[in-house]
This record gives C-alpha cells, sequence and structure tokens, in this order.
C-alpha cells in the first residue's frame, strides 16, 4: 500500500521535531528539579555531571535506535528559514531581544518575564503557524500554549520562576512524548 | 469545444511522464521533494516498500536522471543516501501541473454533455 502524499510530506519535513523525546531526561528533570533536597556543593556538582552523562547517554541511544529503525533524512534548509520568516515569529523574536537588551543594560527585571513569554510563544508558533503539519499537531501545540499560560498565571507568585519551571518541563515533556507516538503511528500505518 | 478538451485530455495523458507515473516511484519522490535527501532505511520505512521493490524503483529513477544515490562505507555497511536531481524536480513539478491540467479537462467536458442533455 502506497501511503498519500501527505503523509509522506509530513513526514520527511518534521521527522527531526518528531523526534524531540531523545531530550526526555532534561525534561523530566525540569519536572523533578524543584523537589530535590538542598545538598552540599560538592554533591549537587556530582549529581550534575551524573545527570549530563546520563542525559547525553539517553540521547545517544535514542539517536542510533531511531536510525536504525526509521532511517535519516536531510532537511531541506529552505524549511527551516520558512518558519523563522513568518511575520508574527519575527515580531515575537524582536520583542524577545528588545527585553533582553534592556534587560542587560538596566537590569529593570518586569521586562524578562515578556522575553520569556515572547521566546516560548514564537517556539510554540513556529509548529501551530507551519501549514505543513498535520491538524492534530497543531492543536496540540495549541493546547500546550493555553496550558502553560494559563496554568503558568495561576502559579502563587509570578516571579516564582521554580513553580514555572516543571510546569514547562511537564508541557514540553507531553509535547514530545505525543510528537514521539505520531512519528511511531505515521510510519505503522504505512506498514499496514 | 467539448472534442478540443477531449483531445488536450489525451495528449495530456499521453505526455505524462511514465517513470513517475507509478505509485511506488511517485511516493520516493515525494519524500524527496520534501528533504535534502533521505537514506534507504527511511525510504523503506516510509513508503512500505520492500527492500527489494525500493531498490529496483530507486536504480529506475537514477536511469531516468531524477535521482542521484550515492554509497558510501560506514563499518562494513553500506549507507545509501538518494538525493533528488534538479532534473528531478523539475519533472515532478511538471507530472504535478499536467495532473491538475488533465483534471480540469476532465471536469469541462462533463459540464458540457450535462448542458447538451438539458439543451
Amino acid at each position: 500500500m502506497i501511503p498519500d502524499a501527505g503523509r509522506l510530506e509530513f513526514l520527511a519535513r518534521h521527522f527531526y521535531d518528531l523526534r524531540r523525546i531523545r531530550l526526555a531526561p532534561v525534561q523530566v528533570i525540569m519536572i523533578v528539579a524543584p523537589t530535590l533536597p538542598h545538598v552540599s556543593r560538592s554533591v549537587a556538582l556530582g549529581l550534575i555531571c551524573g545527570v549530563w552523562l546520563l542525559a547525553g547517554g539517553f540521547y545517544w541511544w535514542t539517536t542510533v535506535a531511531i536510525r536504525r529503525r526509521y532511517g535519516w533524512v536531510k532537511p531541506a534548509d529552505s524549511d527551516g528559514r520558512r518558519m523563522m520568516q513568518h511575520p508574527v515569529i519575527r515580531a515575537l523574536w524582536i520583542v524577545f531581544l528588545t527585553c533582553q537588551t534592556i534587560l542587560l543594560l538596566h537590569r529593570y527585571i518586569a521586562v524578562s518575564y515578556i522575553s520569556g513569554a515572547a521566546a516560548i510563544l514564537a517556539l510554540m508558533l513556529l509548529t501551530i503557524l507551519d501549514r505543513t503539519n498535520i491538524p492534530s499537531r497543531r492543536n496540540a501545540y495549541v493546547f500546550g500554549t493555553v496550558v502553560l499560560f494559563v496554568f503558568g498565571a495561576l502559579i502563587p507568585g509570578i516571579g516564582n520562576k521554580v513553580a514555572l519551571f516543571p510546569l514547562g518541563g511537564a508541557v514540553w515533556f507531553s509535547l514530545s512524548l505525543y510528537d514521539f507516538l505520531l512519528l511511531r503511528r505515521a510510519f505503522a500505518e504505512v506498514r499496514v | 469545444m467539448a472534442e478540443s478538451d477531449g483531445d488536450s485530455l489525451g495528449n495530456n495523458i499521453a505526455d505524462l511522464n511514465r517513470v513517475i507515473h507509478e505509485p511506488a516511484r511517485l511516493a520516493i519522490l515525494t519524500v524527496l521533494a520534501s528533504c535534502e535527501g533521505a537514506d534507504f532505511t527511511f525510504l523503506e520505512a516510509a513508503t512500505g516498500l520492500t527492500k527489494g521493490n525500493l531498490s529496483v524503483q530507486l536504480t529506475r529513477l537514477d536511469e531516468a536522471g531524477l535521482v542521484d544515490i550515492e554509497k558510501t562505507m560506514k563499518k562494513n555497511r553500506t549507507l545509501t543516501t538518494v538525493r533528488m536531481t534538479r532534473e528531478g524536480h523539475y519533472q515532478l513539478g511538471r507530472y504535478w501541473r499536467q495532473m491538475e491540467d488533465i483534471r480540469n479537462a476532465a471536469v469541462q467536458p462533463a459540464k458540457g454533455r450535462w448542458t447538451d442533455r438539458e439543451a
């Protein structure tokens, strides 16, 4: 059975995006980091080294496993640039860079939230506004963005970055897991 | 009018690139048109073709100058990388335009016949 052209194009264009599960250890660390007890500097250093080794090992292992199972694709250069040139995403990056500049020059803390929001929104919109993505994936990212901003705003004390960290990690992990399941399903349907 | 549309439909169908107008090869070209290049395993997984069939279809596409096949050795394993050539991009674009023309030509005479019957 030959799959439809839309599915083939989606797989070829977004094969790399759909493999973000390779960063799962970093996402899990973001979720559990605030719950970790305070430890001495030397223990913390050891823990950080161990975690980075684990994350690197997991990244390498999943990259090799996915490559063996599904192969390899070199994405088109124009594909990466295409979405970065979208007017909304360009505007958000300009907001982000402006805020970062103000922050660097004046240390005016309120702009750090605007710059953070602009960066997150720009990253999410890269997927949401991309018409080559399938509708369910775009909807999942819209849902993730809404969860991030609504629950992020509800967390008591918006300045509490520690509380925002696990929320960001949870949303990122959920979307990566969804992407990976989508990748598996797309290939499985071809094989039926 | 309907006759000339019929002629144009016939000409367009006869003019279709037979190498591209085959589902397996069209699937391979669709994947390759959406990226810079892909390896044999990805093409196999994405198109659902068997190794043998994929190999045959790639050879046909290579012979027609639509793809460029590069084989390298890594740890005693052959890595096959396939890229679409400039000619391949041109021919695939032309094929889709022809298909669109055929679709349009097929719809227009049907409308004409309906009007004739009504008249």
